[in-house]
Protein backbone atom coordinates (compact mmCIF):
# COMPACT_ATOMS: atom_id res chain seq x y z
CA UNK A 1 0.00 0.00 0.00
CA UNK A 2 2.88 2.49 1.14
CA UNK A 3 4.89 1.48 -2.06
CA UNK A 4 1.72 2.00 -4.36
CA UNK A 5 1.00 5.62 -2.65
CA UNK A 6 4.68 6.49 -3.32
CA UNK A 7 4.39 5.36 -7.09
CA UNK A 8 1.22 7.83 -7.10
CA UNK A 9 2.99 10.77 -5.69
CA UNK A 10 6.11 10.23 -7.89
CA UNK A 11 3.80 10.40 -11.19
CA UNK A 12 1.78 13.01 -9.61
CA UNK A 13 4.87 15.15 -8.61
CA UNK A 14 6.23 13.81 -12.19
CA UNK A 15 2.85 15.74 -13.86
CA UNK A 16 3.11 18.63 -11.96
CA UNK A 17 6.75 19.41 -12.31
CA UNK A 18 6.27 18.75 -16.19
CA UNK A 19 3.39 20.56 -16.15
CA UNK A 20 5.11 23.94 -14.27
CA UNK A 21 8.41 23.36 -17.16
CA UNK A 22 5.67 23.22 -19.90
CA UNK A 23 4.48 26.96 -18.27
CA UNK A 24 7.46 27.86 -17.71
CA UNK A 25 9.12 27.40 -21.54
CA UNK A 26 5.32 28.46 -23.02
CA UNK A 27 5.93 31.95 -20.46
CA UNK A 28 9.78 31.85 -21.80
CA UNK A 29 9.01 31.62 -25.55
CA UNK A 30 6.02 33.59 -25.52
CA UNK A 31 7.19 36.67 -23.64
CA UNK A 32 10.94 36.07 -23.69
CA UNK A 33 11.94 34.49 -26.79
CA UNK A 34 10.10 35.40 -29.48
CA UNK A 35 9.95 39.49 -28.71
CA UNK A 36 13.53 38.76 -28.41
CA UNK A 37 13.99 36.85 -31.98
CA UNK A 38 11.35 39.49 -33.37
CA UNK A 39 13.74 42.37 -31.45
CA UNK A 40 17.11 40.80 -32.22
CA UNK A 41 15.93 40.33 -36.26
CA UNK A 42 14.78 43.74 -36.74
CA UNK A 43 18.09 44.90 -35.07
CA UNK A 44 20.21 42.70 -37.56
CA UNK A 45 17.66 43.99 -40.96
CA UNK A 46 18.70 47.67 -39.42
CA UNK A 47 22.27 46.64 -38.73
CA UNK A 48 23.16 44.91 -42.40
CA UNK A 49 21.55 48.20 -43.88
CA UNK A 50 24.07 50.93 -41.89
CA UNK A 51 26.62 48.05 -42.78
CA UNK A 52 26.49 48.31 -46.45
CA UNK A 53 25.75 51.92 -46.06
CA UNK A 54 28.57 52.52 -44.19
CA UNK A 55 31.18 49.95 -45.23
CA UNK A 56 31.96 51.80 -48.48
CA UNK A 57 32.65 55.69 -46.36
CA UNK A 58 34.92 53.18 -44.37
CA UNK A 59 36.78 51.83 -47.02
CA UNK A 60 37.15 55.31 -48.17
CA UNK A 61 38.76 57.22 -45.31
CA UNK A 62 41.25 53.67 -45.10
CA UNK A 63 42.13 54.57 -48.49
CA UNK A 64 43.16 58.28 -46.86
CA UNK A 65 45.37 56.31 -44.45
CA UNK A 66 43.17 55.97 -41.42
CA UNK A 67 43.33 53.02 -40.09
CA UNK A 68 39.66 50.80 -39.90
CA UNK A 69 38.64 50.92 -36.66
CA UNK A 70 39.34 54.89 -36.52
CA UNK A 71 37.82 55.29 -39.15
CA UNK A 72 34.17 53.76 -37.98
CA UNK A 73 34.91 55.66 -34.59
CA UNK A 74 35.04 58.69 -36.16
CA UNK A 75 31.83 57.80 -38.19
CA UNK A 76 30.00 56.62 -35.20
CA UNK A 77 30.84 60.06 -33.05
CA UNK A 78 29.84 62.14 -35.95
CA UNK A 79 26.61 60.51 -36.44
CA UNK A 80 25.88 60.70 -32.88
CA UNK A 81 26.48 64.15 -32.58
CA UNK A 82 24.48 64.56 -35.94
CA UNK A 83 21.69 62.14 -34.75
CA UNK A 84 21.60 63.68 -31.15
CA UNK A 85 21.28 67.50 -32.51
CA UNK A 86 18.18 66.64 -35.47
CA UNK A 87 16.76 65.30 -32.34
CA UNK A 88 16.81 68.14 -30.13
CA UNK A 89 15.85 70.28 -32.48
CA UNK A 90 12.77 68.09 -33.99
CA UNK A 91 11.19 65.83 -31.49
CA UNK A 92 9.47 68.65 -29.85
CA UNK A 93 7.93 69.93 -32.97
CA UNK A 94 7.29 66.46 -34.10
CA UNK A 95 5.65 65.16 -30.90
CA UNK A 96 3.37 68.43 -31.12
CA UNK A 97 2.39 68.08 -34.61
CA UNK A 98 2.15 64.06 -33.89
CA UNK A 99 -0.36 64.87 -30.91
CA UNK A 100 -2.54 67.20 -33.28
CA UNK A 101 -1.98 64.38 -36.20
CA UNK A 102 -3.81 62.15 -33.78
CA UNK A 103 -6.23 64.12 -31.82
CA UNK A 104 -7.22 67.37 -33.15
CA UNK A 105 -9.18 68.90 -36.05
CA UNK A 106 -7.29 68.14 -39.15
CA UNK A 107 -6.22 64.67 -37.48
CA UNK A 108 -5.17 62.20 -39.44
CA UNK A 109 -8.70 60.38 -38.93
CA UNK A 110 -10.63 63.75 -39.83
CA UNK A 111 -8.05 63.70 -43.52
CA UNK A 112 -8.65 60.12 -44.07
CA UNK A 113 -12.65 60.49 -43.30
CA UNK A 114 -12.67 64.02 -45.47
CA UNK A 115 -10.73 62.34 -48.19
CA UNK A 116 -12.67 59.34 -48.52
CA UNK A 117 -16.29 61.50 -48.23
CA UNK A 118 -15.21 63.27 -51.19
CA UNK A 119 -13.84 60.21 -53.19
CA UNK A 120 -17.23 58.09 -52.31
CA UNK A 121 -19.81 61.22 -52.87
CA UNK A 122 -19.76 60.01 -57.09
CA UNK A 123 -19.94 56.61 -56.52
CA UNK A 124 -22.97 56.82 -54.11
CA UNK A 125 -25.30 55.60 -56.51
CA UNK A 126 -23.60 52.47 -56.44
CA UNK A 127 -21.96 51.98 -52.97
CA UNK A 128 -24.17 53.57 -49.99
CA UNK A 129 -21.79 56.54 -48.20
CA UNK A 130 -22.70 56.00 -45.28
CA UNK A 131 -22.34 52.23 -45.60
CA UNK A 132 -18.09 53.57 -46.37
CA UNK A 133 -18.48 56.04 -43.80
CA UNK A 134 -19.19 54.15 -41.01
CA UNK A 135 -16.90 51.22 -41.96
CA UNK A 136 -13.92 53.62 -42.33
CA UNK A 137 -14.78 55.27 -38.98
CA UNK A 138 -14.84 51.65 -37.02
CA UNK A 139 -11.31 50.93 -39.19
CA UNK A 140 -10.03 53.96 -37.78
CA UNK A 141 -10.82 53.36 -34.43
CA UNK A 142 -10.03 50.15 -34.13
CA UNK A 143 -6.11 51.16 -35.08
CA UNK A 144 -6.32 54.22 -33.25
CA UNK A 145 -7.09 51.34 -29.73
CA UNK A 146 -4.45 49.29 -31.19
CA UNK A 147 -1.94 51.66 -31.48
CA UNK A 148 -2.41 52.70 -27.92
CA UNK A 149 -2.65 49.54 -26.50
CA UNK A 150 0.54 48.32 -27.72
CA UNK A 151 1.78 51.30 -27.17
CA UNK A 152 3.94 50.72 -24.20
CA UNK A 153 5.76 47.35 -25.83
CA UNK A 154 6.43 49.74 -28.91
CA UNK A 155 8.75 51.84 -27.06
CA UNK A 156 9.90 49.25 -25.55
CA UNK A 157 10.76 47.54 -28.43
CA UNK A 158 12.48 50.70 -30.11
CA UNK A 159 14.38 51.11 -26.94
CA UNK A 160 15.97 47.82 -27.26
CA UNK A 161 16.69 48.40 -31.18
CA UNK A 162 18.54 51.69 -30.73
CA UNK A 163 20.93 50.30 -28.29
CA UNK A 164 21.50 47.21 -30.27
CA UNK A 165 21.54 48.75 -33.49
CA UNK A 166 24.66 51.08 -32.77
CA UNK A 167 26.80 48.82 -30.75
CA UNK A 168 26.27 45.45 -33.82
CA UNK A 169 26.77 47.90 -36.36
CA UNK A 170 29.94 49.17 -34.32
CA UNK A 171 31.27 45.36 -33.99
CA UNK A 172 30.36 44.28 -37.55
CA UNK A 173 31.75 47.24 -39.10
CA UNK A 174 35.16 46.68 -36.80
CA UNK A 175 35.32 43.55 -37.15
CA UNK A 176 33.76 42.32 -40.43
CA UNK A 177 37.50 40.73 -41.36
CA UNK A 178 37.69 38.73 -38.06
CA UNK A 179 34.20 37.52 -38.37
CA UNK A 180 34.26 35.94 -41.49
CA UNK A 181 37.79 34.57 -40.93
CA UNK A 182 36.62 32.90 -38.08
CA UNK A 183 33.61 31.60 -39.31
CA UNK A 184 35.41 30.17 -42.54
CA UNK A 185 37.53 28.38 -39.70
CA UNK A 186 34.23 26.34 -39.02
CA UNK A 187 34.47 25.56 -42.57
CA UNK A 188 35.79 22.04 -43.90
CA UNK A 189 38.03 22.27 -46.30
CA UNK A 190 36.59 21.25 -49.15
CA UNK A 191 33.76 23.45 -49.00
CA UNK A 192 36.21 26.40 -48.01
CA UNK A 193 36.39 27.28 -51.53
CA UNK A 194 32.92 27.48 -52.59
CA UNK A 195 32.50 29.45 -49.45
CA UNK A 196 34.14 32.03 -49.59
CA UNK A 197 33.08 32.69 -53.24
CA UNK A 198 29.54 32.33 -52.53
CA UNK A 199 30.16 34.84 -49.48
CA UNK A 200 31.59 37.23 -51.77
CA UNK A 201 28.81 37.11 -54.15
CA UNK A 202 26.13 37.47 -51.70
CA UNK A 203 27.90 40.26 -50.13
CA UNK A 204 28.36 42.57 -53.60
CA UNK A 205 24.21 41.91 -54.28
CA UNK A 206 23.32 42.52 -51.05
CA UNK A 207 25.69 45.69 -51.38
CA UNK A 208 24.58 47.21 -54.35
CA UNK A 209 20.94 46.09 -53.63
CA UNK A 210 20.71 47.77 -50.42
CA UNK A 211 22.47 51.12 -51.01
CA UNK A 212 20.20 51.01 -54.52
CA UNK A 213 17.17 50.47 -52.65
CA UNK A 214 18.38 53.18 -50.21
CA UNK A 215 19.59 56.06 -52.64
CA UNK A 216 16.37 54.85 -54.72
CA UNK A 217 13.99 55.96 -51.88
CA UNK A 218 15.95 59.01 -51.16
CA UNK A 219 15.93 59.96 -54.97
CA UNK A 220 11.84 59.93 -55.36
CA UNK A 221 11.33 61.35 -52.25
CA UNK A 222 13.43 64.67 -53.08
CA UNK A 223 11.67 64.06 -56.86
CA UNK A 224 8.11 63.90 -54.91
CA UNK A 225 9.03 67.39 -52.65
CA UNK A 226 10.28 69.01 -55.78
CA UNK A 227 7.51 68.65 -58.00
CA UNK A 228 4.36 68.85 -55.09
CA UNK A 229 6.36 71.46 -53.34
CA UNK A 230 4.04 74.75 -55.60
CA UNK A 231 0.95 73.09 -54.52
CA UNK A 232 2.28 72.77 -50.72
CA UNK A 233 0.48 69.92 -49.60
CA UNK A 234 0.25 69.37 -45.81
CA UNK A 235 3.06 66.82 -44.13
CA UNK A 236 4.70 66.98 -47.86
CA UNK A 237 7.69 65.64 -46.34
CA UNK A 238 6.22 62.67 -44.59
CA UNK A 239 4.50 61.64 -47.71
CA UNK A 240 7.07 62.11 -50.16
CA UNK A 241 9.24 59.68 -47.57
CA UNK A 242 6.51 57.09 -47.16
CA UNK A 243 6.23 56.73 -50.91
CA UNK A 244 9.86 56.89 -51.19
CA UNK A 245 10.51 54.18 -48.87
CA UNK A 246 7.65 51.70 -49.52
CA UNK A 247 9.16 51.62 -52.92
CA UNK A 248 11.59 49.14 -51.67
CA UNK A 249 8.85 46.78 -51.72
CA UNK A 250 8.75 46.14 -55.79
CA UNK A 251 5.29 46.64 -57.71
CA UNK A 252 2.80 46.54 -54.72
CA UNK A 253 5.11 49.60 -52.57
CA UNK A 254 5.07 51.91 -55.18
CA UNK A 255 0.90 51.25 -55.13
CA UNK A 256 0.63 51.60 -51.11
CA UNK A 257 3.25 54.38 -50.88
CA UNK A 258 1.26 56.77 -52.94
CA UNK A 259 -2.39 56.05 -51.25
CA UNK A 260 -1.57 58.38 -48.37
CA UNK A 261 -0.38 61.61 -50.76
CA UNK A 262 -3.62 60.81 -52.23
CA UNK A 263 -6.16 60.55 -50.07
CA UNK A 264 -4.74 63.79 -48.47
CA UNK A 265 -5.17 65.84 -51.59
CA UNK A 266 -8.04 64.63 -52.07
CA UNK A 267 -9.49 66.06 -49.07
CA UNK A 268 -7.73 69.84 -49.08
CA UNK A 269 -7.42 70.27 -53.04
CA UNK A 270 -9.83 70.19 -56.49
CA UNK A 271 -10.26 67.72 -58.91
CA UNK A 272 -7.80 69.60 -61.18
CA UNK A 273 -4.60 69.31 -58.17
CA UNK A 274 -5.47 65.66 -57.01
CA UNK A 275 -4.77 65.06 -60.55
CA UNK A 276 -1.67 66.76 -61.16
CA UNK A 277 -0.68 64.68 -57.44
CA UNK A 278 -1.79 61.57 -58.75
CA UNK A 279 0.59 61.95 -61.98
CA UNK A 280 3.57 63.14 -59.85
CA UNK A 281 3.45 59.97 -57.22
CA UNK A 282 2.48 57.13 -60.06
CA UNK A 283 4.03 58.66 -63.48
CA UNK A 284 6.64 61.28 -62.63
CA UNK A 285 7.94 59.44 -59.36
CA UNK A 286 7.37 55.96 -60.67
CA UNK A 287 7.01 55.74 -63.97
CA UNK A 288 9.83 58.92 -65.50
CA UNK A 289 11.91 58.68 -62.61
CA UNK A 290 12.07 55.34 -60.90
CA UNK A 291 11.53 52.91 -64.06
CA UNK A 292 13.39 54.75 -66.73
CA UNK A 293 15.93 56.70 -65.02
CA UNK A 294 16.79 54.90 -61.62
CA UNK A 295 16.31 51.34 -62.07
CA UNK A 296 18.58 50.88 -65.24
CA UNK A 297 21.32 52.60 -63.20
CA UNK A 298 21.15 51.94 -60.13
CA UNK A 299 19.81 48.51 -59.72
CA UNK A 300 21.15 47.07 -63.33
CA UNK A 301 24.06 44.57 -61.68
CA UNK A 302 21.71 42.83 -59.39
CA UNK A 303 20.82 39.18 -60.41
CA UNK A 304 17.29 39.64 -61.75
CA UNK A 305 14.48 37.84 -60.48
CA UNK A 306 12.24 36.60 -62.88
CA UNK A 307 8.83 39.13 -62.17
CA UNK A 308 6.75 36.01 -61.30
CA UNK A 309 9.25 34.98 -59.40
CA UNK A 310 9.32 38.36 -57.12
CA UNK A 311 5.75 38.04 -56.57
CA UNK A 312 5.51 34.99 -55.25
CA UNK A 313 8.50 35.46 -53.19
CA UNK A 314 6.52 38.98 -51.75
CA UNK A 315 3.90 36.71 -51.06
CA UNK A 316 5.37 34.54 -49.15
CA UNK A 317 7.26 37.48 -47.07
CA UNK A 318 4.33 38.84 -46.52
CA UNK A 319 2.49 35.47 -44.89
CA UNK A 320 5.66 35.18 -42.89
CA UNK A 321 7.03 38.77 -42.09
CA UNK A 322 4.01 40.95 -43.02
CA UNK A 323 5.80 44.54 -44.65
CA UNK A 324 9.02 43.72 -42.70
CA UNK A 325 8.59 40.38 -44.57
CA UNK A 326 7.88 41.67 -47.69
CA UNK A 327 11.12 44.87 -47.67
CA UNK A 328 13.37 41.55 -46.72
CA UNK A 329 12.10 39.04 -48.64
CA UNK A 330 13.62 40.05 -51.99
CA UNK A 331 17.69 39.70 -50.65
CA UNK A 332 16.44 36.72 -49.44
CA UNK A 333 15.50 35.06 -52.73
CA UNK A 334 18.68 36.83 -54.64
CA UNK A 335 20.90 35.06 -51.36
CA UNK A 336 18.66 31.83 -52.33
CA UNK A 337 19.58 32.54 -55.97
CA UNK A 338 23.25 32.60 -55.80
CA UNK A 339 23.50 29.68 -53.49
CA UNK A 340 21.45 27.28 -55.49
CA UNK A 341 23.04 27.87 -58.66
CA UNK A 342 26.24 27.79 -57.55
CA UNK A 343 25.94 24.83 -56.17
CA UNK A 344 24.26 23.27 -58.85
CA UNK A 345 27.28 24.15 -60.93
CA UNK A 346 29.98 23.01 -58.11
CA UNK A 347 28.29 19.16 -57.85
CA UNK A 348 27.98 19.37 -61.74
CA UNK A 349 31.13 19.97 -63.41
CA UNK A 350 33.17 18.33 -60.34
CA UNK A 351 36.14 16.37 -62.22
CA UNK A 352 35.65 17.60 -65.57
CA UNK A 353 36.12 20.78 -67.53
CA UNK A 354 33.18 22.90 -67.69
CA UNK A 355 32.04 24.89 -71.20
CA UNK A 356 33.48 28.11 -71.90
CA UNK A 357 30.12 29.86 -70.77
CA UNK A 358 30.01 28.97 -66.95
CA UNK B 1 38.74 49.46 -27.42
CA UNK B 2 38.01 47.73 -30.89
CA UNK B 3 41.44 46.38 -31.46
CA UNK B 4 41.91 45.48 -27.85
CA UNK B 5 38.31 43.55 -27.90
CA UNK B 6 38.33 41.82 -30.97
CA UNK B 7 42.01 41.02 -30.49
CA UNK B 8 41.85 39.10 -27.30
CA UNK B 9 38.14 37.79 -28.66
CA UNK B 10 39.48 36.23 -31.66
CA UNK B 11 42.87 35.72 -30.94
CA UNK B 12 45.24 34.28 -33.58
CA UNK B 13 47.95 32.21 -33.08
CA UNK B 14 51.59 32.02 -35.69
CA UNK B 15 50.34 35.63 -37.02
CA UNK B 16 54.01 36.98 -36.89
CA UNK B 17 55.22 33.56 -38.26
CA UNK B 18 52.41 34.58 -41.33
CA UNK B 19 53.64 37.62 -41.42
CA UNK B 20 57.28 36.98 -42.04
CA UNK B 21 56.65 34.32 -44.30
CA UNK B 22 54.53 36.83 -46.34
CA UNK B 23 57.31 39.49 -46.47
CA UNK B 24 59.92 36.75 -47.75
CA UNK B 25 57.54 35.30 -50.26
CA UNK B 26 58.52 36.73 -53.87
CA UNK B 27 54.78 37.14 -54.55
CA UNK B 28 54.27 40.08 -52.07
CA UNK B 29 57.94 41.77 -52.80
CA UNK B 30 58.46 45.70 -52.21
CA UNK B 31 55.30 45.30 -49.89
CA UNK B 32 56.34 47.15 -46.69
CA UNK B 33 55.77 46.50 -42.85
CA UNK B 34 52.64 47.92 -42.86
CA UNK B 35 50.89 46.71 -46.39
CA UNK B 36 52.16 43.01 -45.01
CA UNK B 37 50.31 43.38 -41.78
CA UNK B 38 46.94 44.57 -43.50
CA UNK B 39 47.85 41.39 -46.30
CA UNK B 40 47.94 39.46 -43.20
CA UNK B 41 44.39 40.08 -42.16
CA UNK B 42 43.39 38.88 -45.31
CA UNK B 43 45.33 35.89 -46.07
CA UNK B 44 43.76 32.60 -44.85
CA UNK B 45 45.44 29.62 -42.93
CA UNK B 46 44.25 25.92 -44.35
CA UNK B 47 45.54 22.97 -42.88
CA UNK B 48 45.51 20.08 -45.00
CA UNK B 49 45.73 15.88 -44.29
CA UNK B 50 48.36 13.51 -46.04
CA UNK B 51 45.55 13.15 -49.56
CA UNK B 52 43.26 15.67 -49.15
CA UNK B 53 41.86 17.51 -51.87
CA UNK B 54 42.89 21.33 -52.03
CA UNK B 55 40.19 21.42 -54.78
CA UNK B 56 38.98 19.58 -57.85
CA UNK B 57 39.06 20.13 -61.87
CA UNK B 58 35.88 22.11 -62.93
CA UNK B 59 35.16 23.78 -59.42
CA UNK B 60 34.99 27.26 -59.36
CA UNK B 61 38.15 28.97 -58.51
CA UNK B 62 38.38 31.67 -56.62
CA UNK B 63 42.36 32.41 -55.42
CA UNK B 64 45.92 31.07 -55.18
CA UNK B 65 47.31 28.72 -52.63
CA UNK B 66 50.96 29.39 -50.74
CA UNK B 67 52.48 26.02 -49.66
CA UNK B 68 53.83 27.23 -46.12
CA UNK B 69 54.65 23.85 -44.97
CA UNK B 70 54.11 19.98 -46.88
CA UNK B 71 54.12 19.37 -50.46
CA UNK B 72 50.73 20.17 -53.18
CA UNK B 73 50.39 17.91 -56.68
CA UNK B 74 48.60 19.23 -59.23
CA UNK B 75 46.90 16.70 -61.39
CA UNK B 76 44.60 15.95 -64.45
CA UNK B 77 42.11 12.96 -64.39
CA UNK B 78 42.11 11.02 -68.03
CA UNK B 79 40.58 8.66 -69.16
CA UNK B 80 39.70 5.11 -67.61
CA UNK B 81 39.97 6.83 -63.97
CA UNK B 82 43.75 7.42 -64.05
CA UNK B 83 45.79 10.85 -62.98
CA UNK B 84 48.64 12.54 -64.97
CA UNK B 85 51.00 14.88 -62.63
CA UNK B 86 51.40 18.00 -64.08
CA UNK B 87 53.44 19.80 -61.49
CA UNK B 88 54.53 19.18 -57.34
CA UNK B 89 54.98 22.61 -55.15
CA UNK B 90 56.68 22.99 -52.40
CA UNK B 91 57.41 26.04 -49.58
CA UNK B 92 57.12 29.10 -50.76
CA UNK B 93 55.87 28.63 -53.91
CA UNK B 94 51.94 29.19 -54.85
CA UNK B 95 49.42 27.82 -57.68
CA UNK B 96 46.18 28.90 -58.70
CA UNK B 97 47.63 32.73 -59.64
CA UNK B 98 45.13 32.36 -62.95
CA UNK B 99 41.93 32.07 -60.65
CA UNK B 100 42.96 35.22 -59.01
CA UNK B 101 42.62 37.34 -62.29
CA UNK B 102 40.34 35.73 -63.76
CA UNK B 103 37.97 33.66 -61.32
CA UNK B 104 37.28 30.70 -63.72
CA UNK B 105 37.00 27.00 -63.29
CA UNK B 106 39.84 24.90 -62.29
CA UNK B 107 41.60 23.00 -64.77
CA UNK B 108 43.55 20.97 -62.75
CA UNK B 109 42.71 19.37 -59.20
CA UNK B 110 45.09 19.72 -56.30
CA UNK B 111 45.95 17.42 -53.58
CA UNK B 112 48.04 17.82 -50.25
CA UNK B 113 50.79 15.30 -49.98
CA UNK B 114 51.86 14.87 -46.37
CA UNK B 115 50.47 17.28 -44.05
CA UNK B 116 50.31 20.32 -45.66
CA UNK B 117 49.51 24.09 -44.47
CA UNK B 118 48.78 26.31 -46.92
CA UNK B 119 47.74 30.58 -47.26
CA UNK B 120 44.95 30.66 -49.18
CA UNK B 121 44.80 34.69 -50.67
CA UNK B 122 41.56 34.79 -52.98
CA UNK B 123 39.67 37.42 -55.33
CA UNK B 124 37.77 38.74 -53.15
CA UNK B 125 40.49 39.31 -50.60
CA UNK B 126 42.36 41.19 -53.51
CA UNK B 127 39.39 43.49 -54.36
CA UNK B 128 39.06 44.00 -50.55
CA UNK B 129 42.76 44.98 -50.70
CA UNK B 130 42.66 47.25 -53.72
CA UNK B 131 39.62 48.92 -52.39
CA UNK B 132 41.08 50.27 -48.66
CA UNK B 133 44.72 49.67 -49.93
CA UNK B 134 45.12 50.76 -53.92
CA UNK B 135 49.11 50.82 -53.81
CA UNK B 136 49.25 47.68 -52.11
CA UNK B 137 46.55 45.82 -54.51
CA UNK B 138 48.72 47.36 -57.41
CA UNK B 139 51.48 45.93 -56.37
CA UNK B 140 50.30 42.92 -55.82
CA UNK B 141 48.41 42.59 -59.04
CA UNK B 142 51.41 44.10 -60.80
CA UNK B 143 53.56 40.75 -59.29
CA UNK B 144 50.95 38.68 -60.44
CA UNK B 145 50.98 39.60 -64.29
CA UNK B 146 54.66 39.40 -64.15
CA UNK B 147 54.13 36.04 -63.01
CA UNK B 148 51.62 35.17 -65.35
CA UNK B 149 54.15 36.58 -68.48
CA UNK B 150 57.12 34.85 -67.20
CA UNK B 151 55.12 31.36 -67.11
CA UNK B 152 53.04 32.98 -70.60
CA UNK B 153 56.68 33.42 -72.22
CA UNK B 154 57.88 29.52 -70.80
CA UNK B 155 54.64 27.96 -72.41
CA UNK B 156 55.47 29.77 -76.35
CA UNK B 157 59.10 28.42 -75.77
CA UNK B 158 57.87 24.98 -75.17
CA UNK B 159 55.13 25.52 -78.23
CA UNK B 160 57.86 26.48 -80.01
CA UNK B 161 60.14 23.93 -79.19
CA UNK B 162 57.52 21.39 -79.66
CA UNK B 163 56.27 22.25 -82.49
CA UNK B 164 59.92 22.55 -84.65
CA UNK B 165 60.30 18.26 -83.42
CA UNK B 166 63.31 19.75 -80.83
CA UNK B 167 63.58 17.43 -77.92
CA UNK B 168 64.46 18.68 -73.86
Amino acid sequence: MNQSNSISLKIASGILLSLIIAGVSYGFIKFIFLPFIKIAGISLIITLMLFYLLDPVIAWLERKGIERDKSVKMIFLSSMVIFILIAVITLPGIAKKGASFMFEKGSIKEEILSGIEKASTPLEKFIPKQVVMEKTVRIIEDMQKSFFENLPSIINQISYIIILVPFMSYFILVGKRKLLNRFLEFVPNRYFEITLHLIHRINLQWGVYIRGKILESLILSAVIILFLLPIRPPYLILQALIAGFMNIIPYIGSIIGGIPGVIIAVSHFKAGVVLYVIFVYFVVAQIIVDEIILTPTLLAKISDLHPLTVLIVLFIGEEIGGIIGMIVCIPVAILLKIVILEAYYFFKYQGETPPEIY
Amino acid sequence: MGDTLWGSIFKKLGKNEIEKFLSENPLFEGLNSKEIKSLSNLIHLRKYKDGEIIFREGEPGVGLYIVMRGRVRIFKSVKEGNEITLAEFVPPQFFGEIAVIEGGPRTASAVAVGDTDLLGFFKADLMELIETNPRAGAKILLRISEILCKRLRNADREIARLSSGESK
